[in-house]
């Protein structure tokens, strides 16, 4: 191991601001000191953070750069780790470690908060620039005379859309813009759903781009998802509440997706297709660090705005350029599903609900298993090309004038 | 120098919440003597430092955004003593302490003698005998469904890579929370306040933190309203049975006031006569040599120590105590607590739970009375002929243009914007 010595982890440093990829192992023991920029070094995460992300990067990126060494981690866990031959008198904290030992997961802790960082600065004028859009769409419908105002005059009962809850908030909101009534006393119940192993991962979805969850294991193991099916998508039991509130002729239960607007008013051009903006499973684990990060940043109900009206598109754009699989359950837990699934076809075949599409479609197909569970490496790669893609300090300069 | 801010950082368990008490309740007095205590709930500072450390506590968080930059806000504009106190704030790390610091006007890169704000570090600090029990507690009373065993296999992992770990020794190694806080700070302006041995009379802690804090000229208020109880072994090997058991489906929100303030804080620390929780005899020996790398530590940083610091050692056992079988024997073990003991305990909890049920059925049953009521007298009121006659009045105008216009300049001047008249 080097000599002690700080000055030459600040000419490291000063390096990796330069857009240097050298490891700490590698870098030379001669090699010329550099003042202290800072009270103290950096953590050995952040600065392994700035060395991958010089590696995946075409130029450096100071701007970048200044943010990444100064980031903290979220939450609990390991604290910012020395870099070794930084302290002569090390006998307290934890122990240096080589930045290259470093996994992702590790990493991962602090690119959440720097992605957050960029939603709560330029996700507001992004989500205003998308609402400014709305309205103008939503104006020129309204001009659409008479369209939307007769279906409004017309006393239609209406529908309540339950179910999966991925699949069922875009509806609504097409439902919504396009002037049909949600909901009423006499409304029709139409309970949407498709194969169980896509709802359960829609669910957990639709939590990580909303207040946050746990790992998809962990979620899997202790959270909702163990032992009972969250109760959006148990569709049965969904099928029975609504049955007892609207009556057993209200409810529809749709088992295939793309048959939704067979009883919705609505033209099935109109309706987005699920899977387009389902993200992909390394997609889902970083949004759900975003959505912890972000809590700390932003209130709730602005959460879940710059993470579905922000964050989401560009997942789904990174998507298109580099496809990655959809979240699915692993393969130890699939039988428990299909049992799941099996279940509650019967359930609701023998309450006799009117049924959209093929009872069959519930039930998961496990020769056509499609998906992955997250990866911490694909979702490290992730989440730096969307760091190297975010707005840039010119972004933030515009914020703070503008 | 006009300012100065005295940083009270912790640790956990050392009588900080009842010095924060003090410091809430006598805010007045403190003002007074040009000393800014800046908090408006007694939790401030608390919430300042999740926003500090960017740490999620249990949806608290969302109170947090912003808290730590107004509080260091507050404290810059003060041309006298702020005070800031929060045991959590040892946690911090490295770049989270120097962003605190700096934010307090603090600066590393200029001599003491030429800085505008002088920063004192404070640490209250108590011995590893107690230290480690209690810390297993306090995850407890948070939901942790760890075992003691394992708690304390984890904490002794040289790696500290488990979350329970790396904040165990975060907010406990004494020498690695002083280094971050106060490496570039002159010994003399940092106060080590040592937690008197079990059996001192409660006024020594207080006297010491008094000094610390530079309030002992001051006359206050130290009624205790605010406290950190702690439980003893049947007690909280039920709570962490209970934790197992509704972890999954009592949200945060429920879990403290009922778990944590109701079952732990006001019913289960009421307890007496119950074993205490200690730290298994054998491992004395091996947090006794920790602690003592610690007591040198601070004695060769030249630190200003209020108290004594050798009561850091702790009552651990002799050596050859500690390896008697007696002494194992002897300890209770809160991983096989008696069943009777935790039986009693849960008849506790369940009498107070069920008392609180009742508690709750007595404020729904009056809420539903108010209610009733309400919409009676909304009935009353719709039924009045002026009522009617307004009514009608307002829906002739809204038909027309020249009356909805009408209608907007009088609600305009009345001063709100509801449609009733």
């Amino acid at each position: 191991m080097a000599q002690a010595d700080p000055g030459r982890a600040w000419g490291w440093v000063a390096a990796l601001r330069s857009g240097s990829t050298t490891p700490w192992s590698q870098w030379p023991p001669d090699a010329a000191p550099a003042p202290a920029l800072d009270r103290d070094l950096p953590g050995a995460q952040q600065l392994e953070l700035l060395r991958r992300v010089n590696l995946a990067s075409a130029a450096p990126r100071p701007d970048l750069a200044e943010r990444i060494l100064a980031v903290g981690a979220t939450g609990r866990g390991r604290p910012d780790l020395e870099l070794p031959g930084t302290s002569t008198s090390r006998r307290w904290g934890p122990e240096p470690t080589d930045p290259t030992d470093l996994g992702a997961a590790e990493l991962l802790r602090f690119v959440g908060m720097l992605l957050a960082e960029d939603l709560a600065v330029s996700g507001h004028r992004e989500l205003a620039e998308e609402a400014s859009g709305a309205v103008t769409s939503s104006r020129a419908a309204a001009t659409l005379p008479a369209r939307a105002r007769r279906r409004l005059r017309r006393r239609a009962p209406g529908h309540r859309l339950v179910g999966d809850p991925w699949l069922v908030d875009p509806l609504r909101q097409v439902m919504l813009a396009q002037g049909h009534p949600l909901g009423g006393s006499r409304s029709a119940v139409v309970v949407i759903g498709t194969d169980l192993v896509t709802m359960l991962a829609d669910t957990y979805t639709a939590r990580a781009f909303d207040d946050g969850v746990a790992p998809w294991h962990r979620w899997l193991r202790t959270g909702p998802g163990d032992r009972t099916l969250p109760p959006r998508i148990d569709l049965a039991h969904v099928a029975r509440h609504w049955q007892e509130e609207a009556g057993h002729r209200r409810v529809v239960v749709v088992t295939e997706p793309r048959l939704a607007t067979d009883v919705l008013p609505l033209r099935s051009s109109a309706v987005p297709d699920p899977d387009q903006a389902r993200p992909s499973a390394d997609a889902v684990d970083l949004a759900r660090r975003v959505a912890a990060a972000l809590g700390l940043l932003v209130p709730r109900q602005e959460r879940r705005a710059l993470l579905r009206g922000v964050l989401l598109p560009r997942l789904l754009t990174d998507n298109a350029q580099h496809p990655a699989p959809p979240l699915t359950v692993p393969e130890a837990r699939t039988s428990w599903v299909v049992r799941q699934a099996e279940q509650m076809r019967d359930d609701l075949l023998e309450a006799g609900y009117a049924v959209v599409g093929d009872p069959e479609a519930l039930v998961p197909r496990t020769t056509d298993r499609r998906g992955a569970v997250p990866d911490s490496s694909g979702v490290l790669d992730l989440a730096i090309r969307l760091l190297l893609t975010g707005p840039g300090r010119d972004h933030r300069k515009a914020e703070v004038e503008g | 120098m006009t300012r100065r801010v005295l940083l009270h950082v912790g640790t956990p368990k050392t009588g900080t919440s009842y010095v924060q008490d003090v410091l809430f309740r006598n805010r007045d007095t403190l003002t007074a003597a040009g000393i800014l205590y800046p908090a408006e709930r007694f939790d401030a500072h608390f919430l300042a430092a999740l926003d500090l450390m960017k740490l999620p506590w249990g949806g608290l968080e969302a109170e947090a955004i912003g808290a730590w930059d107004r509080l260091a806000e507050r404290a810059r504009a003060h041309r006298g003593t702020t005070i800031i106190s929060h045991e959590i704030l040892a946690h911090a790390s490295r770049a989270q302490a120097g962003r605190a610091l700096e934010s307090l006007g603090h600066r590393w890169d200029v001599a003491p003698e030429e800085r505008e704000t002088e920063v004192h570090v404070v640490l209250s600090v108590r011995d590893l005998i107690r230290q480690v029990p209690a810390e297993w507690q306090e995850n407890v009373k948070h939901r942790s469904t760890l075992s003691y065993a394992e708690f304390l296999d984890q904490i002794r992992d040289p790696e500290r890579r488990s979350r329970v770990s790396s904040w165990f020794w975060a907010v406990q190694e004494i020498p690695a929370i002083l280094d971050r806080w106060a490496h570039d700070l002159p010994p003399e302006h940092v106060h080590v306040v040592t937690v008197p041995p079990s059996g001192t009379a409660p006024e020594v802690l207080w006297k010491r933190f008094s000094r610390a804090l530079d309030l002992d000229r001051l006359d206050l208020d130290l009624t205790a309203t605010r406290a950190n109880p702690s439980l003893g072994v049947p007690e909280t090997a039920l709570i962490r049975r209970i934790n197992a058991s509704a972890n999954d489906v009592l949200v945060p929100g429920d879990y403290r006031p009922l778990i944590r303030e109701l079952l732990a804080h006001q019913t289960l620390s009421q307890r007496r006569g119950s074993a205490r929780l200690g730290l298994p005899p054998h491992l004395h020996r091996w947090f006794g040599e920790v602690e003592q790398s610690w007591v040198d530590a601070i004695r060769e940083r030249g630190y200003d120590v209020i108290g004594d610091v050798s009561e850091l050692l702790g009552a651990s056992l002799p050596a050859e105590a500690a390896l008697d079988d007696r002494a194992e024997r002897s300890w209770a073990d809160p991983d096989r607590p008696r069943p009777r003991e935790v039986a009693d305990a849960a008849v506790d909890a369940i009498t107070a739970l069920a008392l609180e049920a009742a508690r709750l059925r007595g404020e729904e049953h009056r809420l539903h009375e108010e209610l009733a009521e309400t919409r009676r007298a909304l009935e009353r009121s719709y039924l009045r002929p002026s009522y009617r006659f307004r009514k009608k009045v307002v829906r002739r105008l809204a038909s027309s243009r020249p009356g909805r216009t009408m209608l907007r300049s009088y609600r305009g001047l009345r001063g709100r914007n509801s449609s009733s008249a």
